[in-house]
C-alpha cells in the first residue's frame, strides 16, 4: 500500500532532496532524452521519476554511487509506463536537433551546421534499428555506460547486450555509409 | 595474436572489456600491423562520430522543472516542527480505518465516523484512500482542531502537501494527541485540478486512563 504522509515518519527535507539530486539531473534528463527521443516526454519521465525518489530520500542518501541507481529507476519507471501507455515512441522529434544546434551555438556556424547534419543522419541511423539495440547503442556508444553497468540498469545479461550492440553498430554503419573495421582484413584475408 | 582473433576481439578491445594481459597482446599488435591499425582506427572514428552525437538542448529552467512536483509547502511549514512532549511510544493497537473510495465522483460522505481519544495519549488514524487511477499531483490538506496535536508536527493544526496517489489503497497515518477534553473533528481534503474531497471524523476526547477502541471502517463514501 502506498503511503502518501512518509515525511511524517521520515522528516525529508526538499531543500536536500534537491540537493542530492540536482547534480545528476542533467545526467538523468540524457538517458530520458535517449530513451524517450522527445524533450517533452523526457522532462515529464524526469518529473515522474523524481517524485517517485522523494519518499525513497533516506535510501537514497545511503546509496554510494547514486548514477546508475538513478539510470536503473529511470529506465524502469520508462518500462512501466512504457508497458501501462502501450505507446511506443517515435523519433519524428529528433527533426528538431538540428534547428536546436543551429539556433543555440553561433560560434563557428559551418562546423556546427556539419554537426547537425551528421546528426540527422544518426538520428535516421538509429530510426532503423530496433527499441533494445536503440537503447543499448545509446546508452552505451553515446552516453558511456559500461556493459557491466547496463546490465544492471536494463536488467539484461552482458551477452545479450553485447550482441544487440553489435548488430546496431553493423547497422548504423551501413547506414551511415561507414566503412566496417574489418572490411580490411577481409579484403587482406 | 594473429590478425582473425584481433578483428574479434577488437570490440572487446576498445570496450575496455579484455583482461589486462589481453589487452596488452592487442595494443602491442595493433602497433605493429598495419591493416588491424587501420580497422581500429575506423572503428575509432565510427565510435567518435556516435559520441558526439547530441541532443536537443531542454528550455531553460529544466532542473526548476525536474522539482516541481516534489512538495514543498507543507515540508516549509513543517521545518524544525518537532517539538518534544508526546514523542513517546503510541498506544498500540488503536487505530481507525478510514475507507474513501473513488474520490472523484462526486458523491459526499453519508456518515461522520468518530473515534475516541484519552487526553495525552497518541493513537495512530490510519485512513485509506482508495482511488481508482494514479493522480500524479493531488493536494492533501488535513486540519485539526487546536487541542488536537499531531505527533512529531506540534503546534500545526492545518498542513497542506502535494503528493501522489497510486491507483488502488493509499495509505495516511497519522499519530494524534488530545490535550484538553473538548469533541472535535479531523477534516481531511484531497484536491485535484478542479475537484475537491473532504472527509471528516469526529474526534470524542475522554480522561478516562484508556480509551476502548477497535477497528471501525467507514462505508465508501
Amino acid at each position: 500500500m502506498a503511503n502518501i504522509l512518509d515525511f511524517f515518519s521520515k522528516n525529508n527535507s526538499p531543500d536536500e532532496f534537491e540537493a542530492l539530486l540536482k547534480p545528476h539531473v542533467g545526467h538523468l534528463y540524457r538517458v530520458a532524452y535517449r530513451l524517450t527521443n522527445q524533450v517533452e516526454a523526457a522532462e515529464d519521465l524526469l518529473q515522474d521519476v523524481i517524485l517517485h525518489f522523494y519518499p525513497k530520500y533516506q535510501e537514497l542518501k545511503k546509496i554510494e554511487n547514486l548514477k546508475p541507481w538513478l539510470a536503473r529507476s529511470l529506465y524502469n519507471r520508462f518500462i512501466d509506463n512504457l508497458r501501462k501507455n502501450k505507446r511506443n515512441p517515435v523519433t519524428d522529434a529528433m527533426d528538431d536537433t538540428i534547428l536546436n544546434i543551429v539556433e543555440d551555438h553561433n560560434v563557428e556556424p559551418e562546423r556546427e551546421t556539419e554537426q547537425a547534419l551528421m546528426n540527422q543522419r544518426i538520428n535516421e541511423s538509429l530510426n532503423k534499428l530496433n527499441e533494445d539495440q536503440r537503447q543499448v547503442v545509446m546508452l552505451h556508444d553515446m552516453e558511456g555506460y559500461t556493459l557491466t553497468e547496463l546490465a544492471d540498469i536494463m536488467g539484461t545479461p552482458v551477452g545479450t547486450l553485447k550482441s544487440r550492440l553489435h548488430r546496431a553498430r553493423n547497422s548504423m554503419r551501413e547506414s551511415l555509409a561507414m566503412e566496417p573495421s574489418d572490411t580490411l582484413m577481409r579484403v587482406k584475408g | 595474436m594473429n590478425c582473425k582473433i584481433i578483428l574479434t576481439e577488437l570490440h572487446d578491445f576498445l570496450d575496455d572489456e579484455l583482461k589486462p594481459a589481453q589487452h596488452e597482446q592487442m595494443r602491442a599488435h595493433l602497433s605493429e600491423c598495419d591493416s588491424c591499425h587501420q580497422a581500429w582506427q575506423k572503428e575509432l572514428q565510427f565510435r567518435q562520430v556516435l559520441k558526439e552525437h547530441t541532443i536537443p538542448v531542454p528550455a531553460l529552467g529544466m532542473e526548476e522543472r525536474a522539482f516541481a512536483k516534489v512538495p514543498r509547502k507543507a515540508e516549509r511549514s513543517h521545518k524544525n516542527a518537532f517539538v518534544a512532549g508526546f514523542s513517546g511510544a503510541m498506544a498500540a493497537g488503536v487505530m481507525i480505518l478510514i475507507a474513501a473510495a473513488m474520490f472523484f465522483n462526486p458523491v459526499t460522505q453519508t456518515t461522520v465516523p468518530n473515534i475516541t481519544l484519552t487526553m495525552h495519549q497518541s493513537k495512530k488514524v490510519q485512513m485509506v484512500f482508495d482511488v481508482p487511477e494514479m493522480v500524479a499531483n493531488a493536494t492533501f490538506s488535513l486540519k485539526v482542531p487546536s487541542h488536537i496535536q499531531i505527533a512529531g508536527k506540534s503546534g500545526l493544526h492545518q498542513i497542506e502537501w502535494q503528493t501522489a496517489l497510486k491507483k488502488g489503497k493509499n495509505l495516511l497515518s497519522l499519530p494524534i494527541v488530545a490535550t484538553a477534553a473538548n469533541s472535535g473533528e479531523l477534516i481531511a481534503e484531497i484536491r485535484y485540478g478542479d475537484q475537491v474531497k473532504t472527509f471528516r471524523l469526529k474526534l470524542d476526547i475522554q480522561t478516562m486512563e484508556q480509551g476502548q477502541l477497535g477497528i471501525i471502517k467507514v462505508g465508501v463514501v
